[in-house]
């Protein structure tokens, strides 16, 4: 297994009509990294995060994940990419009328794991998040917090290789944010390559991680453990 | 924020530590549906689709069964006129009224060359006393106003001619041959009858059938629009579907399988809409002379309604029909 998960090369992505989104990326993300990518609004990172997942497809360049070129796959082949990538987003993006455990199962009913063996594991996560006890609840009648630790427990269930994470915790507390950040850094432990997209420059500098600075959709900065 | 991630540090937070090591070397290669078990799965999730959305599931039913249910009706009046053409046809008799003064030796060459003639099944001579007599049975009670005719009989003598084959065009071509004749007086044949049915099929096919493409285009543009909403509806689920990985199939199957119930119980109260209308048909016509009028001549009680191999045949193409359309609205979500 290559020690690079992900490798850029002189990616480009455009909006129609005349939007630059990103211009001439070039990057390299190690196996079992664990790294930021700051920037203010509008600087490219989302875009950046859906060109890993495969949500996007670059105007030109080759973005290659785990050896494979997102750019020239099928669609059923970026959905077998999916299956070894965990998404977290800041708005949570949970079923409202499906229970917190359904929600969590989801993501591995999608990909067609029996019944018994999914709940068992969503029970597990659950556990692992803290929110074992409102298995049964619905995402509205969660705290902030509480649902984006439902995001997270969804995003791990299938041991993803990767997981991106885009503001995760925009619209959280500092408690919970240190909360949802444990549980990244628990699931970057564990092996897989953590990638947080974020605007919260105090929150970066304490975590001191690999830090990719983008502005105006270019790397401007690309800090390894900024404090040594 | 510095406090903060000294509380971080020092693990404030109730959550274990290593928590997720176990889970993590637990499952690498979780376990895939197959089978039985798949199809099960994908059954109760078409089903709860369609339940849990009540509201859209019962418009998209009830507009597939109303326009089903048209359909139905106006298809078997068709072929109900047809039948009553058909019955028409095949037992048409002519009466040729013969001109008074003709020898009997004339009438019976008359009757053995008409009896010559292919298309005629028999020919059989009515006498102008045989003619009011029939008309007196006909009369019954009422008989005695003919009293008066015993001396000067005004009914004519008659071939009743019968013919052999079924078709309007035998019909007339007995009919040209016997007006060149010189002993034929006048004509008379069933064909006002089988002209005023003819005319009634064609009404019930002409704006039957434009009714019925409208009511077809309006219901399958609402069921479309209904399932499109009903979709979109679940554009998030369909969205984090795509971003865990789920293939197409596993996206559209729910689709499919919501869509065949929808189609079948929609083919089912269209098929019971259908044979309820054809039921009550007989005393809709007999209060409204509206109606009567429109569908004159044919029998509504002797409308035969679908044998259950065609009632099966509807399930099967309303419950594929409906399964495509849904499947279709739901690719179109897809990215």
């Amino acid at each position: 297994m290559s020690d690079e998960i992900i490798h850029l090369s002189r990616v480009e992505k455009r909006y129609p009509p005349s939007q630059h989104a990103l211009g001439t990326v070039d990057l390299r993300v190690k196996r079992g990294e664990f790294v930021f990518v700051a920037g203010a609004s509008g600087a490219g990172k989302s875009t950046l995060l859906k060109l890993f997942s495969g949500q996007e497809r670059p105007t030109s360049g080759s973005v290659l994940v785990n050896g494979k070129d997102l750019g020239a796959l099928s669609r059923e082949q970026i959905r077998a990419h999916r299956r070894k990538v965990g998404v977290i987003f800041q708005d949570y993006k949970l079923l409202p009328t499906r229970t917190v455990l359904e929600n969590v199962a989801f993501a591995l009913e999608a990909i067609g794991v029996p019944k018994r063996e999914r709940q068992q594991r969503a029970i597990k996560l659950l556990s692992a998040v803290g929110l074992k006890e409102r298995a049964n609840s619905l995402p509205p009648t969660l705290s902030g917090g509480e649902q984006q630790r439902v995001a997270v427990a969804r995003a791990l269930a299938n041991t993803p290789d990767i997981i991106l994470a885009d503001e995760p915790t925009g619209n959280l507390d500092p408690d919970m944010t240190l909360v949802v950040f444990r549980l990244l850094a628990e699931a970057n432990r564990c092996g897989a390559t953590v990638i947080v997209a974020s605007h919260n420059l105090a929150l970066i500098e304490e975590m001191n991680r690999r830090t990719l600075v983008l502005d105006h959709g270019k790397i401007i900065g690309d800090f390894d453990k900024p404090r040594g | 924020m510095a406090n903060a991630m000294q509380k971080f540090q020092q693990e404030l937070v109730d959550i274990p530590t290593g928590f997720l090591t176990q889970i993590w070397s637990e499952s690498r290669n979780l376990p895939q549906e197959r089978g039985l078990s798949r199809l099960r799965s994908e059954v109760r999730r078409g089903y709860d689709t369609v339940v849990s959305a009540p509201l859209s599931s019962a418009l998209t039913i009830l507009t597939g069964a109303g326009a089903i249910s048209l359909l139905l009706v106006i298809i078997l009046l068709a072929g109900a006129a047809d039948s009553l053409i058909s019955a028409g046809s095949s037992t048409l008799t002519i009466s040729a009224y013969l001109k008074d003064g003709l020898s009997e030796e004339r009438v019976t060459t008359l009757i053995k060359e008409l009896e010559s003639e292919p298309r005629i099944e028999s020919a059989q001579f009515l006498s102008k006393d045989g003619a009011l007599a029939a008309f007196r049975r006909d009369l019954g009670p009422k008989a005695g106003f003919l009293d008066g005719l015993k001396e000067d009989n005004p009914l004519p003598a008659s071939i009743e001619i019968t013919l052999r084959a079924a078709s309007r065009s035998d019909a007339v071509v007995v009919l040209d041959q016997l007006r060149k004749r010189g002993e034929v007086a006048d004509l008379s044949y069933g064909g006002e009858f089988l002209e005023r049915a003819r005319g009634v099929v064609q009404r019930v096919r002409t704006g039957g059938g434009i009714l019925c493409l409208i009511v077809l285009l309006a219901a399958l543009l609402l069921s479309g629009a209904v399932m499109r909403l009903s979709v979109y509806a679940r554009r998030t689920e369909i969205e984090i579907m795509e971003l865990v990985g789920a293939s197409d199939s596993f996206i559209l199957a729910p689709y499919a399988v919501s869509g065949a119930i929808q189609g079948l119980l929609a083919s089912a109260l269209g098929v019971f809409f259908a044979w309820a209308t054809i039921a009550l048909l007989p005393s809709f016509g007999a209060l409204s002379d509206g109606a009567q009028g429109f569908f004159l001549g044919i029998p509504f009680a002797g409308v035969q309604f679908l044998g259950i191999g065609a009632v099966v045949v509807i399930l099967l193409v309303g419950s594929s029909l409906f399964s495509l359309s849904a499947v279709l609205s739901a690719r179109s979500e897809l990215r």
